[in-house]
């Protein structure tokens, strides 16, 4: 067994932030994750080549279903988000699917279909203390002048804990903090105190604000434009633009396998007055016709909130049942007007891509195989042909009128199509049509403290349109000749004509039971805020049958309510979660037996805000079971009856010896039982520890070890891994390097060595070297050396 | 047990008696814009002197503007936004009341731009002119006084408007109307007409343009509002 995971383990690379061994994937990286806010998740790759699409798999605490985001790649990092809703503490558990091009999956971390723990990432509450902080100048993207630049901040409305004389600014990351006048509850900067600062034309303010602890409680960033005045002079024409175009030359060995990568991005962007235009491109060597569009474009112009259109690739996101990041390469658009709004989005979701012509046959040695097809006679000079399925092109409409704004009220409907061009290409099987209606309501009441949301969609789908549309004399000959179904030709005409105006029918029109509400999908959402209680309540339901071509990765034949909620106590230092979810499947009585999936989680958390650590512990139990002994001589096979039990603690804390060392240690913990006449029971536990120490202020080091034990069906696999790394930046700021070693050991060996260069060769243009290389004892030395430049316009 | 309930008791309504209707001594509003001739006294104590970016104003600040001068105020409790047009005189005050704060803001003659934020059950904002007194709680449109009587143009939102001798003369209007009320406290509201609408926007405008003309003593700049 230990051989399998060696070979399944050959080519891995440990990761120094999230400490995990992947095929792809050499480190993840995210934003800080705070209650309801977006979570940006950025993942470097290597073997980039093999890698068809990434996303991120994510389930919010207390909910056993996964959700999935799709992650955009660029060079070798791909690049995803969880939208701001779905970020809530105590913590998230996330992992990554990688699609590979042979049509195979993996994970990361690797295994998770095996019971490997997905990962964990301590979500923040946000601050009731940063809250009353107001930023009055500047706003986001202002321009000032010399004459009228302003930095103010207030803290009129801050809690009793903030100390606003320990409040730090940031100017391009210079400590302007001095220069401040601190009066009462304001801090003012004019340019009478920055008279002699060097403002570049772009500058980025951080404003950093602490307790009494001195604790940092909130960060505020604010971009802004520095400009003369005649510059200003035309800005106040409210034209401007700013931009990059970035370019990689990269050269991956591995396993004596050595390809060139070669990617460009142009981004730019302009604005007048209310009006934003974006142009964004990206161009990839990976770019292959036999495979979906690795090369990204797309032109968008917008007015504030009221109006937007965008051409090209887009990511619309309408009710999270019919079509939510599915990638459309058309025009994607919306209006709001406030009290009516509309949304649309069509175009094409998969490109075109020939099958492949095998093997012809004629009509007397024809072999029954499910490749085999009926083709050109005239062309191939024969009628029938072995073949490899192409893939249609796919077509998608969508549109979403609204009513109401969305702050208090909202009722909006939904219409999708989504349709396989059959004429796309020769040598395709199935093409398929899609049909999906919708309706959602959103109520808000006092202040958000009570949300109802609720969406409900019915799909149609026909699962094969290449002989169209039943004629005539087909339902005659089939209603006519069966008297038994007692059915009148001339009614089902009138049905037919009536549906086909939305999608092809025939007798692959789906579902075949929508009175058993097989391709209703809905869900709703009580949320309510009261009492230091945040307490959310939901009921799915997904019919066997539904589908949307626009949300590919949503779970049917499923039901049933989840329940959190989460106390707030002790001056929001302590934190207690509790969720309960109870769903079942087979709703139309298409499986043998019913499966009930109930899952009690439970989690405490504690921020004192003190010199104590930061403490998250959590607990849940998932119940799986259909009812089937899995002694039953006939039914047992089919029985299901396992519990997953995890546990997990996550503790984080600076400690101030010489210079601050943040730590973190986490300790997760799984064991998975399953009644079954197998040993397919499973156990794994991680261990982590991490140090980031900031030496000074251009030395930052980093030292990590994670371990890992396994228990697989009775074979235990374990390894430990060790990393050093640090970051020194020289050259007044001007060059920045990286470097990290990572070996492993155990019943995983590999060592690793990465190393960054970043060179400032003007304010605007920057040029970074990288290279990772990865040697696997006995088996192979393996490189990636890229060199990519940046220039901001 | 008891006393200390008392105690705490007596604690809570001393602090509800006596911690009300405090004047703040913080700051109220900051200078963020000035065009022109601007003055300002930063407290009601305070000798008048000419506005520079970045002053602020305590309760009882006074905001002068000479002709085709503007200023543009930020409030400091919830970054409340007040554009005060030529020929205006503006006075602020603000009082912490509980876990509130109370803003007025008196306008003796002239034009402001306001968009107030959305105030909590706590706060309170109000206009003071010589004829009206209008409260609003989150709102956008302009407000023109003089001695004898008030216009106010409502954008968004709504707002509840008294005279300010015979506060039994009100009314509440909302966004898309202008309000007319005089001394007497005779009150019209109508729709926006294309007149109404184009004043707000010509309140709204901020920008400047700047002639720099070369002299052999220098640079002359002179700046003057887009009309």
């Amino acid at each position: 067994m230990k051989k399998i995971f060696v070979f399944l383990f050959t080519f891995i690379y440990l990761s120094n932030v999230s400490a995990q061994v992947s095929n792809y994937v050499s480190r993840v990286r995210m934003s800080d994750a705070l209650e309801k806010t977006q979570l940006n998740i950025s993942a470097d790759l290597y073997n980039v080549e093999n890698i068809s699409q990434i996303s991120v798999v994510y389930k919010p605490f207390g909910e056993t279903e996964f959700k999935l985001v799709e992650m955009q790649i660029s060079g070798t990092q791909a690049n995803g988000s969880i939208s701001s809703d779905e970020v809530v503490p105590p913590y998230l558990e996330y992992y990554l699917l990688i699609e590979l091009k042979n049509g195979s999956k993996q994970t990361f971390p690797l295994g998770i279909e095996e019971g490997v723990l997905p990962l964990q990432i301590v979500v923040s509450s946000k601050s009731e203390k940063g809250k009353g902080i107001i930023v009055l100048s500047p706003e986001e993207g202002e321009v000032f002048t010399k004459d009228d630049f302003l930095i103010s901040v207030s803290f009129v409305r801050s809690g009793d804990n903030i100390d606003i004389t320990k409040t730090k600014l940031l100017l391009n990351n210079v400590d302007i903090t001095s220069k401040a006048l601190i009066d009462n509850e304001l801090i003012v900067i004019t340019n009478e105190q920055l008279n002699d600062f060097n403002f570049t034309e772009n500058n980025q303010l951080e404003i950093k604000i602490y307790d009494k602890e001195n604790k940092l409680v909130s960060s505020v960033l604010r971009n802004f434009k520095y400009v003369n005045k005649l510059i200003a002079s035309k800005i106040q024409n409210q034209f401007s633009y700013n931009g990059q175009i970035k370019a990689e030359a990269r050269n991956e060995n591995t396993f004596s396998n050595q390809i060139f990568y070669k990617n460009l991005l142009v981004d730019f962007n302009s604005s007048y007055s209310d009006w934003k235009i974006n142009l964004n491109a990206y161009f990839t060597s990976e770019e292959k016709e036999n495979l979906q569009p690795f090369n990204r474009y797309s032109f968008s112009i917008q007015n504030e909130n009221l109006l937007s259109i965008k051409v090209g690739d887009a990511f619309p996101k309408f009710s999270n049942l019919i079509l939510d990041g599915k990638r459309v390469r058309g025009l994607t658009g919306e209006l709001n007007l406030g009290f009516f709004n509309i949304q649309t989005s069509f175009g094409e979701i998969f490109r075109s891509i020939e099958g492949k012509l095998l093997q012809t046959y004629n009509a007397n040695n024809v072999p029954l195989s499910n490749d085999v097809i009926s083709i050109n006679p005239l062309k191939y000079k024969a009628p029938f042909g072995k073949v490899i399925f192409g893939t249609y092109k796919r077509e998608l409409f969508a549109i979403r009128p609204s009513f109401g704004s969305g702050k208090n009220f909202q009722l909006g409907f939904t219409y999708l199509h989504g349709i396989d061009n059959i004429n796309s290409i020769e040598f395709g099987a199935r093409p398929k049509e899609n049909v999906v209606l919708g309706t959602d309501l959103k109520l808000s009441l006092d202040n958000n403290n009570i949300l109802f949301t609720t969406n409900a969609a019915f799909s149609l789908i026909n699962k094969d349109i290449s002989t169209g549309t039943l004629t005539d004399a087909q339902i005659d000959s089939i209603f006519t000749s069966n008297k038994d179904l007692n059915i009148n030709p001339s009614d089902v005409k009138k049905i037919r004509d009536l549906i086909d105006k939305f999608i092809t029918v025939n007798q692959y029109l789906g579902p075949w039971n929508p009175q058993k509400f097989a391709s209703l999908g809905s869900e709703t959402v009580l949320s309510l805020n009261y009492l230091n209680n945040t307490f959310r309540a939901s009921y799915i339901y997904r019919g066997n049958e539904y589908q949307s071509f626009g949300q590919s990765f949503l779970r049917t034949d499923i039901k049933g309510i989840n329940l959190t909620d989460r106390i707030r106590m002790l001056d929001n230092k302590l934190f207690f979660s509790f969720g309960f979810e109870n769903l079942e499947d087979n709703l139309q009585n298409t499986k043998l037996t019913t499966t009930k999936f109930q899952t009690i989680s439970a989690s405490v958390s504690y921020f004192p805000r003190m010199d104590f650590p930061n403490i998250t512990f959590g607990y849940s139990n998932n119940h799986n079971k259909n009812g089937f002994d899995y002694k039953d001589l006939t039914f047992g096979k089919y029985a299901i009856d396992e519990t997953i039990k995890r546990l997990s603690l996550i503790l984080s804390y600076d400690i101030y010896y010489l210079v601050k060392h943040s730590t973190s240690f986490s300790f997760s913990n799984s064991i998975r039982e399953v009644k079954s006449s197998l040993n397919t029971d499973s156990k794994s536990s991680n261990i982590s520890f991490n140090v980031n120490s900031y030496w000074y202020k251009n030395l930052i080091s980093n030292v990590g070890f994670v371990y890992n034990n396994l228990d697989l069906f009775g074979n235990p696999f374990n390894y430990f891994s060790v990393s050093i790394g640090g970051r020194y930046i020289l050259l007044d700021d001007k060059l920045s390097l990286y470097g990290n070693v990572s070996p492993s050991f155990g019943d995983f060996k590999r060592q690793s060595f990465e190393f960054v260069a970043n060179y400032n060769v003007m304010n605007n243009f920057v040029i970074i070297f990288q290279t990772r290389i990865f040697r696997i004892p006995n088996q192979s030395t393996n490189s990636i050396v890229g060199l990519s430049t940046r220039l901001n316009i | 047990m008891k006393k200390y309930l008392i105690i705490v008791f007596l604690l809570s309504l001393s602090n509800f008696l006596f911690a009300k209707n405090f004047p703040s001594n913080n700051q109220v509003a900051i200078v963020k814009k000035i065009v022109k001739e601007v003055q300002v006294k930063k407290a009601s104590d305070s000798e008048i002197e000419s506005a520079k970016i970045g002053y602020s104003l305590l309760d009882g600040g006074q905001v002068i503007t000479k002709a085709k001068s503007l200023a543009l105020l930020v409030l400091t409790k919830d970054k409340s936004l007040l554009t005060i047009r030529e020929n205006s005189i503006l006075n602020i005050y603000q009082r912490k009341v509980g876990n509130g704060i109370n803003t007025s803001t008196n306008i003796d003659k002239g034009t402001v731009l306001f968009k107030v934020e959305k105030q909590s059950a706590d706060d309170g904002f109000e206009f003071v002119t010589p004829s009206a007194v209008a409260s609003i709680r989150g709102t956008s449109g302009v407000i023109d006084a003089d001695s004898i009587q008030t216009n106010i143009y409502l954008e968004e939102g709504e707002i509840f408007v008294q005279s300010k001798d015979d506060p039994s003369k009100n009314v509440t209007i909302n966004g898309g109307n202008k309000l007319t009320i005089d001394n007497e406290g005779n009150i019209e509201v109508q729709e926006f007409t294309d007149e109404d609408k184009k004043k707000i926007d010509d309140t709204k405008k901020i920008n400047t343009k700047k002639i720099y003309i070369t002299t052999p003593y220098g640079i002359l700049e002179i700046e003057y509002l887009i009309e």
